[in-house]
């Protein structure tokens, strides 16, 4: 079977780093390896290192990262995974906003939001808190590398593997259930959108921010280190004075980043942008 | 020195560090930096530390005991240099000061270098217990089978060493340790790291013993400790029917007793695939059949189903006599599973045919799969069947299953083959006559090669060309299909028939500008065409960048004449790439003579290119090497170093 040489690895990682900001580390290989298969078999390729020289040099490489990218980005998510983050947005980080949520909307970013489970759970949260009883309202933007998941978190359609954290009553309450699969329940897509972003590259023509909270969660620690504090950058831009960072449980921004204060809430640390002089 | 320190952005800091590193103040830079206040840039000044710093000057911060950042960087510096730190470090392995020498052994320990063992087995005594520990884990990390001996007698040493000193045990694998390992078993304090320690080295004497713990003993983590160590040990050895059979006699006779069922049925179903597998090993070799639907279950995950694909091959008998009860269990993933593991003979084909009737679509999959397997042609009908009228599962299994079987069985495929006929259809016959290589409908087939649809061209050459003694032909007259994908293909196809009919058209296409040219350079050098060397050579000049990168590589597979001088003029092209692979290339077939500049290509500044470097000196394996090699194991790439360092290990000792 074909395997990823030391040197191949590196030639492709760096290639993927410098075009998406992904790394993949040894730990990854394997992944890579199984991903890229496919892509050796449909150009006719034999080796790994034929794959970099034709993303390197290939009239129709351009084509092929297009294609590479939706290969390599097929991160699998699910509802309400880690959802006490969403407990904190909805229990802490709006009572904060207070009167400004009466001028306009909540504003949230799901950075990395892969097939949207992330996106409309964030909506639920915010719909079961009776925030639209009271007059709220919410934006959530959602953006991912990868146009094919995209695509699919339009569709708002799930196999129960994305369900697997909800239990009997979420799955009547906030899914339509078809044949095999589940269907986002209209009102609870509402508010939600999604465009194809590379948060390594910020050069998307829509408007960043500003956002109340930012949510990237186990993106960053796919990312070069030159691409992480790319991203992060982006968030603190695009936050507002007062907003919030929410990473995934393993990441971390302590000793790395200083424009970002952790706070500790109901036992869960956020990362509040840092103010002015802070 | 304050080079960096007014610089808030580590990034910054970063690049200021590497212009400082080119300049007079770089010893002085870099050792700032490895005690930055942020880790990325300290991990850079390590890199720079490793490469540029002596061992001498890095050893002396070793011995900093107020500076815990700066001595931390250091060591890992050391580590970095691998084996031209090495002689340093074993003098810093006697230093007077016992920390000193404990780090410096435990960097040793890292590198792991075999010359270091006759330096480290006297340390494995030394009165201090942390040298001895370190020296005692050095040992285990080289696998160093001369300390074996010292290292059973320190199984009763102090409890400090002796977990060190069985996990080392562990580590060698060395089967004189099963003995005393096992006599260590009823220790509470380090009976887990034994049975570790038993499973690495997978002794199949240890076994019985090991049973009889799984067996007694209800204590978690200790009995998933032991049951990994049986499992590993299972694995690695040809288990014989009489162990199997007391394997069998132990757990099923006596393993209800003990909860041990329970207990392995628990881990079958849990979510941890390392002791799911231990579990199923047992199971299976063991011939537990209670625990057979539990483990079927378990192939529902196609990377569990591949696994135990494997388990079942190893140990046929035991699922085998089970094999009627669990095809007709209850639960269809039981079934299937039951018939993609299961190994089936002619006898099965009418049990196999029933099943194709399964209420499951993916028991009847499985079903066509089987009876591939078998490859009885009184199944072809039966899988025709389904190839029409099955689900998407089931089409693909009965095609998978079809091309498994004789090619002069497959007449009833013949309404698939019309022109006229559907596309899908068409190009699954075809495909399953390329599988069964089969000549039966070559006059159709050829027919196909002249269909309007590029995907049946494609799908009726592949089925010619794997059967057709003439295919050589009807391959070159495909080269100039009106559909690229189909010309791609068609040079794929003339490159695994190894064609040398195909080759002046394909030296011809030489002369062409289209995006096929691409394939046919590749194609003539894996073909090791030396015909094509020449007019390759003539092309290089004007074909454009991918191109010429693939002549490059086209001609170092054909080892054309003149191909060295050629690679040395490739040397200095302004592309990148190219220089890459001409280096590739000149790794591949210097000789001595090439050496100097071997050396010079070791000072490139890409990476990639010095990293050739080392692997072709490496593959001359001349002392004359030894110094430039020792500079590439402390490369500021990983990679880089890691090959200078398996190249330094093929030369002669020093």
């Amino acid at each position: 079977m074909l395997r990823l040489s030391d040197v191949e690895a590196k030639l492709l990682s760096d290639l993927l780093s410098a075009r998406f900001g992904l790394v993949y580390d040894e730990a990854r290989r394997p992944f890579l390896e199984a991903r890229l298969m496919g892509r050796l078999k449909d150009l006719h390729l034999i080796s790994f290192g034929e794959y970099y020289r034709y993303l390197a040099l290939h009239p129709k490489r351009e084509q092929e990262l297009e294609i590479l990218k939706s290969t390599i980005t097929n991160n699998e998510t699910y509802f309400f995974r880690e959802s006490y983050q969403f407990d904190i947005l909805v229990r802490h980080v709006v009572p904060t906003l207070g009167p400004l949520l009466t001028e306009r909307p909540l504003r949230v970013l799901c950075a990395g939001c892969s097939s949207g489970e992330e996106a409309y759970s964030i909506g639920i949260a915010l719909q079961t808190a009776g925030l639209e009883l009271i007059g709220r309202e919410w934006e959530i933007d959602a953006c991912d590398l990868n146009p094919a998941r995209i695509a699919q978190a339009r569709e708002g359609k799930y196999t129960a593997n994305s369900l697997r954290a909800c239990d009997e009553a979420q799955k009547q309450r906030y899914f339509l259930a078809q044949d095999d699969c589940f269907m986002v329940k209209p009102r609870f897509r509402k508010g939600v959108r999604f465009f194809e972003a590379n948060l390594a590259e910020d050069k998307t023509g829509l408007r960043w921010g500003p956002y109340d909270a930012v949510f990237c969660r186990n993106v960053l620690i796919y990312f070069s280190s030159v691409a992480f504090h790319s991203a992060v950058s982006l968030f603190f831009r695009a936050l507002a004075p007062h907003g919030y960072l929410f990473l995934g449980h393993s990441e971390s921004l302590v000793s790395v980043r200083d424009d970002f204060v952790p706070e500790s809430i109901d036992g869960a640390i956020v990362y509040r942008k840092a103010r002015a002089g802070e | 020195m304050t080079l960096t320190g007014g610089i808030t952005d580590p990034h910054a800091r970063i690049r200021a560090l590497d212009g400082a590193a080119l300049g007079p103040d770089r010893d002085a830079a870099i050792m700032h930096a490895l005690e930055d206040r942020t880790s990325l840039v300290r991990e850079h000044a390590i890199a720079l530390a490793a490469r540029y710093i002596s061992p001498e000057i890095l050893g002396e911060l070793v011995g900093d005991h107020e500076n815990a950042i700066l001595r931390n960087s250091a060591l890992t510096a050391l580590e970095r240099q691998g084996p031209y730190a090495v002689p340093h470090l074993l003098g810093l392995a006697l230093d007077p000061d016992l920390e000193v020498a404990m780090f410096a052994v435990q960097v040793l320990s890292r590198i792991k270098d075999p010359s270091t063992i006759h330096a480290l087995l006297p340390l494995m005594e030394h009165s201090d217990p942390n040298i001895a520990q370190a020296a005692v884990e050095a040992l285990g990390n080289v696998k160093a089978r001369e300390a074996v001996p010292g290292l059973i007698r320190l199984l009763t040493a102090d409890m400090w060493v002796q977990f060190a000193v069985v996990s080392a045990l562990g580590e060698i694998g060395d089967a004189r340790a099963v003995g005393p390992l096992l006599e260590c078993l009823n220790d509470e304090l380090i009976n887990e790291s034994v049975a570790e320690a038993l499973g690495k080295v997978g002794a199949s004497d240890a076994l019985p013993r090991l049973l009889e713990f799984l067996a007694d003993t209800d204590r978690l983590p200790l009995r998933d400790h032991v049951l990994l160590a049986i499992s590993s040990i299972v694995e690695r050895n040809h288990v014989r029917s009489q162990v199997a059979a007391k394997l069998h006699r132990k757990l099923g006779e006596e393993g209800d007793r003990c909860g041990l069922i329970e207990y392995l049925s628990g881990l079958l179903s849990s979510d941890n695939s390392g002791l799911g597998r231990a579990a199923a090993t047992l199971a299976v070799a063991a011939q537990l059949s209670k625990l057979y639907p539990a483990v079927l279950l378990r192939t529902v995950d196609s990377e569990e189903l591949r696994w135990t694909i494997g388990l079942c091959d190893r140990f046929r008998k035991g699922m085998a006599m089970a094999q009627s009860e669990l095809l007709s269990h209850p639960d269809p993933r039981v079934r299937r599973g039951a018939l993609l593991t299961g190994s089936f003979s002619e006898a099965s084909r009418e049990l196999l045919c029933e099943l194709l009737s399964d209420t499951d679509p993916h028991v009847r999959a499985a079903a066509c799969l089987g009876l591939g397997h078998v490859g009885d042609v009184r199944a072809v009908p039966n899988l025709v069947e389904r190839l029409m009228g099955g689900d998407a599962e089931e089409r693909v299994a009965a095609a998978e299953a079809l091309g498994r079987m004789p090619g002069e069985s497959l007449a009833p495929l013949a309404p698939c083959l019309d022109r006229h006929g559907e596309i899908e259809p068409t190009i699954a016959a075809l495909g399953i006559l390329e599988a069964a290589r089969s000549s039966l409908f070559e006059g159709r087939v050829v027919e196909l090669l002249g269909s309007e649809h590029a995907a049946v061209r494609r799908a009726a050459l592949r089925a010619i060309a794997a059967s057709a003694s003439s295919s050589e032909d009807h391959l070159v007259r495909h080269l100039d299909d009106p559909e690229e994908s189909v010309r791609i293909e068609v040079v794929e196809m003339i490159v695994r028939r190894k064609s040398t009919k195909a080759l002046p058209s394909l030296i011809a296409m030489l002369e062409l500008e289209d995006h096929l040219r691409y394939h046919v350079i590749r194609g003539l050098g894996r073909l090791h065409a030396t015909d094509a060397g020449r007019p390759l050579e003539a092309l290089f000049s004007r074909a454009q960048a991918y191109e010429r990168i693939e002549i490059v590589a086209a001609l170092i597979r054909i080892g054309a004449p003149g191909l060295l001088s050629f690679l040395k003029q490739r040397l200095s092209e302004a592309d990148t790439e190219i220089r890459r692979v001409a280096a590739d290339g000149l790794a591949r077939v210097a000789t001595r003579e090439e050496l100097p500049l071997l050396v010079s290509l070791a000072l490139d500044p890409d990476w990639n290119i010095r990293n050739h470097a080392a692997w072709g000196l490496g593959r001359l394996r001349l002392p004359e090497g030894r110094d430039t090699l020792l500079v590439l194991a402390r490369d500021l790439e990983p990679v880089v170093a890691r090959t200078a360092r398996s190249a330094l290990s093929k030369l002669p000792p020093a």
